[in-house]
């Protein structure tokens, strides 16, 4: 039988691969992108995992704005990533470094 | 009628706005004429809300127009309380403020800056009333702040002259010292009785349980706060020591001498003591200071007025020792009648200033009276309205002067307590120096021979400057007669004190009859003695005596005491500034901060590499950490 | 073993398996691919939690338009395939800091014992849709008109990001720049020519 521990074991486990993911990562922007991406389909899962289990449509609902919101936001990223790729001629992270003290 | 209340400030600074920015655009008539007429129309209102608040018995306007500060209990803003006091005062105020625009077209028409000095004086009215009809503390604060700076503006008149420059900054800086102490006042009565505002301060006075008052050294903190705020009043009234800016501030134009520096706001002190009686009603140790220093001031600065020789400040002198009857008169918590005399004073001082401005136009800006003398048929006009304003400040029966000087005295003496009976042989010996001076005045100036020169370009001035002196000196001569208005005038919640008055005539022949009138015998007969016979008495030529009066005309050193004060302070923060300043401050705190912030910072820099990663790095780290902290506390 | 716990081993050893590969590998094109089947393995687990119409916006909108568009950029750009992965030390570092992070994750999902939370009958006559329908335009109407607008906002940033002409675009051009000469760079005025 799953029960809700079940997925909220494979939520947390989805949530800390993607985490590694965006300090493993350090060549290529759009694999952090694609990170962020899993990241957010995490949380949305325990917001459904919830809403499921406490028998509240309220938290779908959430879900529903998350996925918009996070719609813009790559669509906004990809876009930065382009204009950053016009403007450098590359993508690769270690070579972004304007912010050093 | 509330509404009416509001207009008259605004007029004010109507006028002061106009005259002050359109001064390239108006010529000086139309700037007088503009400027005095809002005078006169407020000064209308002001009757109006007068005789309103006099026609119905216990009749008070208290509102506020403007809610400018409130937070919890503190509350800011800006109203009016009228009762019969501010009522009075609001009248005297705009009556010699009308008066002096009127004759200041005429004194001042040849002036450069003819504006300027009418746009000065409309924000002098404007703040005097601001203090005036102000129903809590802080308007009147900004009131009483608004006239320390027209006075300061207004005694640096002619900054060209090096000697009015240090006089403004003299007052500017006494005043300062008073100011400090007024504030600190005001917040401890804030503290105290938890409001700015009269009513509420007057109404959690009643329902202060004064046996739970703190005491400190043996005096209660009521106590220091009134007598923090009559430190603030000493400096503005002029009462030793801080008296000393006021002769000093002759140097302004002479109707501003009478406005600012005679009639009305010098008297702002007074007012303020007046207004606050409920307060002081309860500072016994602060009262009894009060009563000594006027019955000081009362002598020993009228005596300085024997031996001075400028016609302006021998007037300035009498102001200061008149200052110091009504301040004594506060001492023993006669307010109405310390405000009879601000009343009465208010006319008969700026009369005799005005006069002496008439005078000093005649002679072509010279003040020294020893170059004067025999300018009775000359000036008039002048002369008598001199001789009435002399007569008034020496308490001559029937004229204002006497009326209100009898009272204090009477009311001193009636106080019987040993304190009050020594006030009252000070101040009785202040009549008779008094006299002496005043006279001494009148007779070197309009009797004897002229010292100066030609007499024959001497002649009166023009209307302009004479019908304000005869309508002065009018007030003068009647302005006494209102004696029952006062004895029994109803300060805004202060139970009234009882004063002992039994009508016109007894009090008048009472008056003739009190040692007062012996005074003013002796007085006159020294005075004709030595300065109309100019007779030398031979007693007065002894060593003692002559050191006496040399030490009398050094002015008591107060000026002196002031300068090595402010010496000490100079060496101190001579000191301060090499040691404190230099080594500590900018060495250690300014130079040595940066130092290590910068070795601590390139530490810090080393962390920030620039690189996402790294930096997402951090976050997930230390979300980690928090949490586990969270956790290991939780579970 | 019942048909749904197979399921859902399967499917969650789908998606951690290919997550664990999206972040290793090299190729971002295979990367896309990978969060693809991501996508789809996890919209079957929302059916499973009774979520249909969630899980067919991320199939449709998801899979269908954002995973679409990361492809096109993709090819757009024409990366050339690197090595994503460098220093050893940094490796260690971050696997480690996400097993303590999983580890404390776990704890928390232990210590509230979800265990025994049971899933109450949903009411079957009306859809899910119909009901997060119901809910959106009637509780979170505004919410759902600022969604509208975000979204609009997005659109036009994206474009208003890319509009720049080729001459105006911010790039640098090694060639040019070695091609410079102090001379055109640098005018020097003497005072007395002003």
């Amino acid at each position: 039988m799953i029960t809700m521990t079940h997925y909220l074991v494979f939520s947390a486990l989805l949530f800390c691969i993607s985490v590694a993911g965006i300090f493993i990562n350090r060549k290529n922007i759009l694999l952090l992108l694609m990170s962020i991406e899993l990241m957010l389909l995490s949380v949305n899962t325990n917001f459904i995992i919830f809403s499921h289990y406490s028998n509240d449509i309220t938290g779908q609902v959430f879900v529903f704005f998350i996925l918009a919101v996070a719609a813009a936001e790559s669509a906004i990223g990809l876009a930065i990533i382009v204009s950053l790729f016009r403007a450098r001629n590359s993508l690769e992270i270690n070579l972004i470094n304007k912010l050093k003290g | 009628m509330e509404k009416l209340i509001m207009y008259i400030p605004i007029l004010l600074l109507i006028s002061s706005v106009t005259t002050g920015l359109l001064s390239k655009r108006l010529s000086n008539v139309h700037a007088g004429i503009i400027s005095s007429s809002l005078v006169f129309v407020s000064l209308i209102l002001s009757l109006f809300i007068c005789f309103n608040i006099f026609s119905e018995e216990s009749n008070i306007l208290y509102d506020d127009f403007y809610q400018w500060i409130s937070i919890d209990s503190l509350s800011i803003g800006m109203g009016f309380l009228i009762d019969k006091l501010s009522a009075m005062m609001t009248v005297v105020v705009l009556l010699i403020s009308f008066l002096v625009h009127v004759y200041s077209i005429g004194y001042m028409r040849d002036e450069k800056d003819f504006k300027r000095f009418f746009s000065y004086i409309g924000l002098f009215t404007f703040s005097m009333i601001l203090l005036v009809i102000s129903n809590n503390l802080i308007q009147l604060f900004i009131g009483w702040e608004g006239v320390g700076l027209v006075s300061y503006l207004l005694i640096g008149f002619f900054y060209k002259k090096e000697s009015a420059i240090k006089a403004n900054l003299k007052a500017f800086l006494i005043n300062r010292i008073g100011d400090m102490f007024f504030i600190i006042g005001i917040i401890m009565v804030f503290t105290l009785l938890d409001s700015f505002d009269y009513k509420t301060i007057f109404l959690n006075l009643e329902a202060f349980d004064i046996d739970k008052l703190d005491y400190i050294y043996g005096f209660s903190y009521l106590d220091i706060a009134c007598f923090f705020l009559f430190i603030g009043a000493m400096a503005k009234s002029a009462q030793i020591p801080l008296h000393v800016w006021l002769p000093d501030s002759m140097e302004g134009p002479t109707p501003i001498s009478a406005l600012i520096h005679a009639a009305t706001m010098v008297t702002a002190g007074i007012f303020m003591v007046a207004r606050l009686s409920p307060i002081y009603n309860f500072a016994d140790v602060t009262t009894d200071f009060i009563l000594i220093i006027g019955a000081l001031t009362a002598l020993f600065i009228g005596v300085i007025a024997i031996f001075e020789n400028d016609i302006k400040k021998v007037i300035a002198y009498s102001t200061i020792s008149q200052l110091g009857y009504m301040v004594a008169a506060l001492g023993i918590n006669a307010y109405t009648v310390s405000f009879f005399h601000l009343y009465t004073h208010a006319f008969f001082k700026a009369l005799l200033f005005l006069c002496a401005g008439s005078v000093i136009m005649s002679l072509h800006h010279k003040q020294d009276i020893t170059k004067m003398g025999g300018l009775r048929e000359k000036l008039p006009i002048t002369f008598y309205c001199f001789l009435i304003g002399t007569l008034c400040i020496i308490g001559f029966p029937f004229t204002s002067g006497f009326f209100s000087k009898d009272l204090i005295l009477e009311v001193m003496l009636y106080e019987n307590t040993n304190i009050s009976f020594f006030a009252y042989s000070l101040l009785l010996l202040g009549a008779l120096v008094t006299t002496v001076y005043s006279l001494r005045l009148i007779f070197i100036v309009f009797y004897g021979n002229y010292r100066g020169g030609d007499l024959n370009k001497i002649h009166e001035e023009s209307y302009v400057i004479l019908t304000p002196l005869i309508i002065l000196s009018f007030l003068s001569l009647v302005s006494g007669f209102a004696i029952k208005i006062f004895v029994d005038l109803p300060i805004f919640m202060f139970g009234i004190k009882d004063i002992h008055y039994e009508g016109l005539i007894p009090f008048i022949t009472h008056g003739i009859l009190s040692p007062a009138s012996v005074t003013l015998i002796i007085g006159f007969l020294i005075a004709k003695y030595l300065y109309l016979d100019n007779k030398k008495i031979s007693l007065l030529s002894s060593k003692f005596l002559v050191m006496i009066s040399n030490f009398i005309k050094t002015k008591y050193k107060f000026d002196e005491f002031f300068l090595s004060c402010s010496d000490l302070m100079k060496s101190i923060s001579y000191h301060a500034a090499t040691k404190f300043d230099i080594k500590i401050i900018d060495s250690f705190v300014v130079n040595g901060l940066p130092r290590r912030i910068n070795r601590l910072s390139s530490f810090f820099r080393s962390i920030s590499s620039g690189y996402l990663y790294h930096y997402a790095f951090l976050i997930v780290f230390s979300l980690v950490v928090i949490f586990g902290i969270i956790l290991a506390r939780v579970l | 073993m019942d048909i749904i716990s197979i399921l859902f081993y399967l499917v969650t050893s789908v998606v951690i398996l290919s997550s664990i590969a999206l972040i290793a590998v090299n190729n971002t094109v295979h990367a896309a691919l990978l969060l693809v089947l991501i996508f789809f393995n996890t919209a079957i687990l929302w059916l499973m939690m009774n979520a249909e119409f969630l899980a067919i916006v991320l199939v449709l909108v998801y899979v269908g338009a954002v995973l679409v568009l990361f492809l096109f950029v993709i090819m757009l750009l024409d990366i050339q395939v690197q090595k994503t992965v460098s220093k050893k030390l940094y490796l260690i570092f971050s696997v480690v800091i996400s097993i303590i992070m999983f580890a404390e994750l776990y704890m928390v999902i232990f210590y509230h014992d979800f265990e025994n939370t049971v899933v109450e009958n949903l009411s079957q006559d009306t859809s899910n849709t119909y009901e997060i329908g119901l809910l959106l335009f009637t509780e979170h109407i505004f919410s759902f008109e600022v969604t509208a607008f975000i979204l609009l906002v997005a659109i036009i940033a994206a474009i208003a990001i890319n509009m720049s002409d080729r001459e105006r675009a911010l790039r640098q051009d090694p060639a040019k720049q070695i091609l410079e000469t102090k001379k055109s760079r640098l005018k020097i005025i003497k005072d007395n020519e002003i």
